[in-house]
């Protein structure tokens, strides 16, 4: 099974929320030392509801292109609203134990949300 | 002399015939032939050592050392006899300095614990930047209890350690140097030898261990002839089940220092608020060991035996050259030092650019091809090279020229996915 659809890829390679924000409201990490995945996240927020997401990183393709397909459906939703199951939905490919650190890393960042 | 058939790298050593012997290599994965690189990890199993862990079960299971029913001598002396054999198979001059753990790393917890128990505040303990996580954290554990000094080795960017600083490295205070003998990320193979002698020689009281993990499996080692008072291997390195390591160590050391785990097996007279203990090795093998890994361990030592540790070499060698030449050409890749076959083992570590190591390995293994991404639990190296994580292929015995063309076919196929 290809997990590597072009979908996937081209989240990853040009995704199109990458960047930063500046003045955001919030500014959340998460990194795994174990494979050398980091995310840092940007948000814009206005009565709780998410403006506008941004992120940098140095991670794997799969944890980029979570991070881009979700923040991109977070743009006008609540904040912390996500789980693995949109995460999933939005890959749209199995992901194997091994790579599940890979596609939560976004979430884990949003986690540390006070 | 006839040309040699693709298989076959040295007249003494037929490749064909020695992968016949292990029954995994036969399976596929995701509908390819198994590529299996992935031997410092772990190796597999050739059938008589999966025979010989089986018959154990089928037929003389007992617990050993306690029994005088037929079964248990039968145990007994096979347990007994693998120990003669390690000791034979790494030189040393005596069977009772082969100690029985469930792992390399128990075995350097061990030393850690044992070794110091008697240190003073502001001694020194040394290790390198190549070390792998098992040779770094127990030591840090002791430092933290008795407020000992951890220093470094350092390694440069060729991939070699810094040995002209062990002059200034190895002070009155350095009770410990504990090192490893072949990197599991770089391949180097490091000259412990002269290591160990300089060291000595700067201070004669340094109590020298070798990590010989990544060694043992791959280079006839003779530990009278290496100088280092213990070393540390694992069984499932070398062919052998897993939840079994080897610690050597030099009689009278092992006679000094006290045991690391307490318990049945390993005491003489027990009373309400003390006891006695055993002298070695049975000091330090508390409670049951893995009888039925060791056994397994005996087979595997007999098929090395019988293939040749000169051989392994010559394979593992040619293996290295051939595939730093292939993989050094293509110019998305960069390959992790050393670049000199002669100076390494066949662990090869690489990056394709721009992609992060786990995409590689997972298209790899869309390829039938494994091998292993990350930082290979030697995060303090990567740090030192100045990356995040590595790819990682390492070969054995029963691995093949082709299987290299298979992986840098692959590696092309990484570069296509991601449009490099």
């Amino acid at each position: 099974m290809n997990i590597y659809k072009d979908q996937i890829i081209g989240y990853a390679q040009n995704p199109p929320n990458h960047g930063v924000i500046e003045n955001a409201d919030y500014v959340v990490e998460a990194d795994n030392p174990a494979c050398g995945d980091t995310l840092t996240i940007y948000l814009k927020t206005e009565n709780n509801i998410i403006k506008d997401a941004k992120f940098t990183g140095d991670g794997c393709a799969i944890s980029k292109a979570a991070a881009s397909m979700l923040l991109e459906k977070a743009i006008g939703k609540k904040i912390n609203r996500f789980g693995r199951r949109e995460v999933l939905e939005l890959l749209g490919i199995p992901i194997s134990p091994a790579r599940e650190k890979c596609a939560f890393l976004v979430l884990q960042a949003l986690d540390n949300i006070e | 002399m006839t040309s040699p058939s693709p298989l076959r790298y040295n007249e003494d050593m037929d490749v064909n015939n020695i992968r016949k012997d292990f029954p995994i290599l036969q399976r596929q994965v995701n509908g390819k032939p198994l590529i299996y690189l992935d031997n410092a990890a772990t190796s597999q199993k050739p059938n008589t050592v999966i025979d010989a862990v089986s018959a154990y079960y089928k037929t003389y299971n007992a617990n050993v050392h306690r029994g005088i029913h037929t079964l248990s001598e039968q145990a007994t002396d096979i347990f007994e006899t693998t120990r003669k054999n390690t000791a034979r198979f790494i030189n040393a001059a005596n069977t009772s300095e082969i100690i029985f753990t469930k792992s390399a790393t128990e075995g350097l917890n061990l030393l850690a614990h044992s070794l110091t128990q008697n240190l003073n505040e502001g001694d020194e303990i040394l290790l390198t930047e190549m070390e792998h996580h098992s040779n770094i954290i127990p030591w840090q554990m002791a430092a933290q209890r008795h407020k000992l000094k951890l220093k470094y080795i350092t390694v440069n960017d060729k991939g070699y350690l810094d040995t002209q600083n062990l002059g200034n490295l190895i002070t009155e205070r350095t009770k410990i140097l504990s090192l490893v003998h072949v990197s599991n990320v770089l391949g180097t193979i490091n000259p412990v030898k002269d290591i160990i002698k300089k060291a000595k020689r700067a201070n004669p009281n340094v109590i020298a261990i070798i990590d010989a993990c990544q060694s043992v499996p791959h280079i006839k080692t003779s530990v009278i002839s290496l100088g280092s008072d213990f070393i540390v291997f694992s069984a499932h390195k070398a062919l052998a089940p897993t939840g079994v390591g080897i610690l050597w160590g030099k009689k009278e050391h092992l006679e000094k220092i006290p045991p690391f785990l307490g318990g049945g097996s390993m005491i003489v007279n027990v009373e309400k608020d003390h006891s006695t203990y055993a002298p070695p090795p049975q000091k330090f093998e508390a409670g049951t060991q893995n009888i039925a890994g060791v056994i397994g361990l005996n087979a595997a030592i007999e098929y090395l035996t019988n293939i040749g540790m000169d051989n392994i070499r010559q394979h593992s060698m040619e293996l290295a050259r051939y595939a730093i030449k292939k993989i050094s050409a293509l110019d998305f890749v960069e390959l992790l030092p050393p670049l000199d076959h002669a100076t390494k083992t066949a662990v090869i570590g690489f990056n394709v650019k721009d992609v992060h190591p786990h995409d590689t390995a997972a298209i790899l293994d869309s390829e039938g091809i494994a091998v292993r991404s990350g930082h290979h639990c030697c995060q303090l190296l990567h740090k030192k090279l100045g990356i995040k994580s590595s790819v990682r292929a390492s070969f054995y015995l029963y691995n093949t020229k082709e299987e290299v063309d298979k992986l840098v076919e692959a590696i092309y196929k990484v570069k296509k996915v991601f449009k490099q």
